[in-house]
């Protein structure tokens, strides 16, 4: 048991957080949100950086630990299915890759090259043709579609795999976001003065941004728990029960403490907190 | 409307009779909006509405009213809530009602008119970038340049500035240290020359604005009431107007649609879901209760700070567990564009518009509980 | 970073549950519904904890010349796990070993060191913490129990409450004022003070939390030889607060709780109760949020394993194992139905063990106060 970082560690965060400074953010995530939501740009400098290939170099924690920078910045890529539901499944297939569970809005199933579908036992492996996807509209950060689940390559016995893993990729990207909210809130609150005082000097909005503090924080331990133990059952269903219920509460206090100008989008908050809901949920809220 | 807790006398029953048949028979809506981009529409029904003399049917004879009790109101803007086509337009409650109250003959004559028949409409202007839940540390400045004054800063979160003929306004004309004694309350012609309108995209599709204002003329006469005497007209305004801003009938309406979609997406059967809607159900009728007491309150003429404070904060959060239900219950078609996620979405201002649950809970604890309020 | 346990980690894990079952009573469960400050619990905790120590498990964690084995604090903390788990046996002497052992050790002088580290660590002495007051509750700075400086002893004069365990305590970690009030948290001292010195009352309080639970103490004239300071003069207040951070997070209460749950499961099952997708559901988010606190109580047991100097994130522990606990508790309550309402109950014995959570040892105000100061940097109320 250790959370400090080591040397590779270290050296893996800085990396993924000085590529992130330069190709994602609230300003890039807005941009991208405008038109397809989905950022091909930001996928190809975190394949050329290598970071694909992290679950099987160094391992899941790492994998995890660049997905949820990822997050934390807004980033539009489906990194955690690529680089770790994926390679779980001991597959190297074409990015970008989407998960389904068969029925519901598949995130980014519109710029898919390949789908991975659980479908109870098993795993279908299947190719999207251009032409297939429906995008359907939806303000919650991110850019769905609807996909068709039939067909593909069957993975025997490979679906209670599939679904723990992608749990505890959902999990890490609730960490991610939630970083980003209490983060973005902390320094509004800090700033933010009514009645002649900074609003966050408030006991009303402190003791409540403390219980995001923890949400948050336990948040990306257990995920990251999760991860390193190689998604147990047990381990995902607890890190994703417990940020999908963090995800609720913190999106809701969140955005009462930006008040108003929360709500419109030249602030940055709605880049994390409306993909909050969207990952709560994507399994159904499990 | 389905079951309620309130029933009114028979007079008062046939008038929302009236009032359903009314909203039955008019052509031109098409289900669910308030206002916002379906401006035109709603325009069309406030005037229609304007036809039946119900614009001012809580106002004096005098004023050109039915002079009818709150009770009227409340079960007109409850039903049109419940129907989903129009909120209470701030012209012909708050607006007209400080104008009959402390406006001058002119004034009166100018603007009952129009308002009366649904032609003119007006916006909030208090709110300020740096005035939200402080109000009395707002900042546009009014000067007096002969007959009239010279209006400069920036109002915000300005609901329906792009459709409205005037802002009704809160400006500093005394010294900021005077807080809420130094503000004056006026009408501003939005078309005026200095007025720009900037819409501010929200999340839940619609707009906002910031309506800044550099220089704009506002003469003499459209000061209501004395100079720097705004503050007492702001809060009597609210205390003739809280019966109808939040019609508990909106959140039946809500529960219902809740209901429809979990039948439409087949998830009415299960236990989880079922328990939920029940817990909403006792709900509504908790709001109705308090939205009843603040009904009591305005009838008899009593001070109901406590009772409006409590209503508002139960109505603002029970929109939102309502329409949180299903994302609870981790159902994810919710997440699709559709009146579901739209009341979601419209539901988060819920408790920052209008006054914060914050403020909310303050009222209640200072004025309802007595405890102390911070030095 | 890395989330395992080495293989000496589980090892001891596994000896100490071996050690569990078989030194805990059959009656067990019965015998300790009254909590640690019960008569029953306390006589049972005193040879228990004598046992432990012979093997040398009551304070591994401590320097081997006051009596540990240098053991890294991960054990401590898996050996405080299992306890918590099996519903404390150690009784009040957790205390000890958590944080006054560490208190001593730090601001103690060699007198003190060698005569109370060596009890403590023998596992014979029971110890009370004198700190609120009737009026110096989350306000502490504002306590007012008097000692003033007569020859080479202190007279006390003044009232602590809600103390726990002092009938059957031989010592009390009391904090007095030795200058004028206004000088606040500067004008504090403590005091280590034997409980038998003449003046000193005990009175119980009547509480829906247990029997012997909490307790006013009275001190009359107690004169206490300068000799059993613990620190300078007006030093307390800093002693006080690095006692606080060791107690507030010394218990991980979530073992208890995630103890309790699948107790509830065991039980629901033998009762032939269907555990359908609400009572999962459920069951599941309760067990998330105790999992929840382990982390964060990890996370701190962690910067003292790499000797790192207490942050806010011991009070963050401290919100989570709080919430764990309340939830824990209403679900134990709510699933076992009407036969939760008897006392002694599974329903009853978690709810009340998760009533004071919140409260004791400074309240979840408190500690949200301290996170949003410390942790998110946020402005100190004006």
């Amino acid at each position: 048991m250790d959370f400090t970082l080591t040397e590779t560690q270290q050296s893996i965060v800085d990396s993924a957080a000085k590529l992130l400074t330069k190709h994602a953010g609230p300003k890039r995530a807005r941009q991208v949100l405008a038109t397809s939501g989905y950022d091909p740009e930001l996928a190809s400098a975190l394949r050329e950086a290598g970071f694909l290939s992290l679950m099987k170099e160094t391992g899941a924690l790492e994998a995890a630990m660049v997905t949820e920078a990822i997050s934390a910045r807004a980033g539009l890529v489906h990194f955690g299915a690529a680089a770790m539901v994926a390679p779980a499944l001991g597959m190297e297939i074409d990015e970008p890759v989407a998960l389904s569970r068969q029925r519901g809005p598949v995130r980014y199933g519109a710029s898919a090259k390949t789908l991975l579908i659980l479908d109870g036992a098993d795993v279908r492996v299947r190719r999207v043709d251009s032409g297939e996807a429906r995008p359907m509209r939806s303000n919650f950060g991110f850019p769905f579609a609807e996909l068709p689940a039939d067909g593909g390559e069957r993975l025997s016995g490979a679906g209670a795999k599939m679904r723990a893993w992608w749990r505890v990729v959902l999990a890490v990207e609730i960490a991610g976001a939630l970083r980003g909210c209490l983060t973005f809130t902390t320094d509004y609150v800090k700033e933010r003065r009514q009645f002649g005082r900074a609003i966050g000097s408030f006991q009303a909005i402190q003791h409540r941004l403390a219980d995001c503090v923890v949400l948050t924080e336990a948040s990306r331990w257990l995920a990251y728990e999760a991860a390193f133990q190689g998604a147990p059952d047990d381990g995902a269903e607890v890190a994703i029960s417990y940020a999908a219920a963090a995800a609720r509460r913190v999106f809701h206090e969140v955005h009462q403490m930006n008040g108003a100008i929360g709500f419109t989008r030249e602030h940055d908050l709605h880049v994390w907190s409306m993909r909050l809901q969207a990952l709560a949920l994507e399994m159904g809220g499990a | 409307m389905s079951v309620s807790l309130f029933v009114g006398s028979a007079e008062e029953e046939e008038f929302r009779a009236d009032v359903i048949r009314f909203i039955s028979e008019y052509r031109g809506l098409n289900g669910f909006h308030f206002q916002g981009s379906k401006w035109p529409e709603v325009k069309a029904l406030y005037r229609a509405i304007g036809q039946c003399g119900w614009m001012s049917i809580g106002w004096s004879d005098a004023a050109g009213g039915l002079g009818r009790s709150a009770v009227r109101e409340f079960i007109l803007w409850d039903e049109m809530a419940y129907a989903r086509v129009a909120r209470p337009p701030l012209g012909a409650g708050i607006v007209a009602k400080t104008l009959i109250a402390h406006g001058t003959e002119a004034q009166k004559q100018k603007w009952l008119p129009p308002i009366r028949a649904g032609e003119k409409f007006f916006s909030l202007g208090y709110s300020e970038p740096g005035a939200g839940s402080d109000l009395a540390g707002l900042s546009t400045r009014a000067d007096l340049h002969g007959d009239h004054y010279v209006v400069t800063g920036e109002k915000c979160w300005t609901s329906y500035a792009q459709d409205s003929d005037y802002l009704w306004t809160l400006v500093r004309t005394g010294a900021v240290e005077d807080r809420g004694r130094g503000l004056s309350l006026m009408i501003l012609d939005l078309h005026a020359p200095g007025v720009s309108v900037r819409p501010l995209p929200t999340i839940d599709g619609e707009q906002l604005n910031q309506v800044v204002l550099d220089a704009v003329e506002v003469p003499v006469e459209h000061r209501i009431g004395p100079e720097n005497a705004a503050w007492r007209l702001v809060k009597d305004a609210l205390d003739v107007e809280r019966h109808v801003q939040f019609p508990p009938a909106r959140l039946r309406r809500d529960l219902e649609e809740l209901v429809a979609w979990l039948r439409k997406h087949e998830h009415e059967l299960d236990p989880v879901v079922q328990r939920t809607v029940a817990a909403l159900g006792v709900g509504v009728f908790e709001v109705e209760a308090l939205a009843l007491l603040v009904l009591e309150s305005v009838v008899k003429g009593r001070p109901g700070d406590v009772e409006a404070a409590q209503n508002k904060l139960a109505h603002a959060e029970l929109s939102q567990k309502i329409a949180r239900a299903p994302f609870e219950l981790g159902l994810s078609e919710a997440l699709i564009y559709g009146p579901i996620e739209f009341l979601y979405r419209q539901s988060t201002w819920e408790t920052i518009g209008g006054g914060t649950s914050e403020i909310m809970r303050s009222v209640v604890a200072r004025q309802g509980l007595g405890l102390g309020g911070r030095s | 970073m890395e989330f395992g346990w080495s293989e000496n980690e589980r090892s001891y894990r596994n000896q100490l549950r071996e050690f569990l079952a078989a030194e805990l009573p059959g009656n067990w469960n019965e015998m300790s519904k009254d909590g640690p400050g019960s008569d029953a619990q306390a006589a049972f905790s005193q040879a228990f904890c004598g046992k432990l120590a012979a093997r040398g498990w009551l304070t591994p964690h401590w320097p081997k010349e006051y009596g540990g084995h240098d053991a890294p604090a991960w054990q401590h903390a898996i050996l405080s796990e299992e306890m918590w788990a099996h519903g404390e046996p150690r009784g009040p002497q957790y205390m000890n070993v958590n944080w006054l052992g560490p208190t001593l050790m730090r601001y103690g002088s060699d007198e003190q060191k060698r005569f109370h580290l060596a009890r403590i660590s023998r596992g014979d002495v029971l110890w009370c913490q004198g700190f609120s007051e009737p009026n110096a509750g989350s306000d502490l700075a504002s306590l007012s129990t008097r000692a003033e400086r007569v020859g080479d002893s202190y007279a006390v004069n003044g009232q602590k409450v809600w103390t726990s365990y002092c009938k059957n305590a031989e010592f009390c970690f009391l904090l007095v004022r030795t200058d004028k009030i206004e000088t606040r948290h500067k004008g504090i001292t403590v005091l280590l003070v034997p409980m038998n010195t003449p003046g000193i009352e005990v009175r119980e309080i009547d509480t829906v939390l247990g029997d012997r639970y909490f307790h006013e103490v009275f001190f009359t004239d107690v004169r206490v030889p300068v000799s059993a300071r613990l620190g300078a003069e007006n030093d307390g207040w800093g002693i006080a607060m690095y006692a606080l951070q060791y107690e507030r997070i010394g218990l991980p209460r979530y073992a208890r709780s995630a103890r309790t749950l699948e107790l509830i499961v065991a039980d629901a099952k033998s009762n032939g109760r269907v555990i359908d997708g609400a009572f999962k559901e459920k069951l599941v988010a309760a067990r998330a949020m105790c999992e929840a606190a382990r982390i964060l109580y990890y996370r701190v047991i962690d910067q003292r394993a790499h000797n790192q100097p207490p942050t806010a994130d011991s009070n963050v522990a401290r919100l989570a194992l709080t919430a764990a606990d309340r939830a824990v508790g209403d679900l134990a309550l709510e699933l076992g139905g009407p036969a939760a309402l008897l006392y002694g109950s599974l329903g009853d014995g978690n709810f009340r063990a998760a009533m004071p959570a919140g409260v004791a040892t400074g309240t979840s105000e408190i500690n949200a106060n301290l996170v949003a100061q410390r942790w998110l940097g946020l402005p100190r109320e004006a």
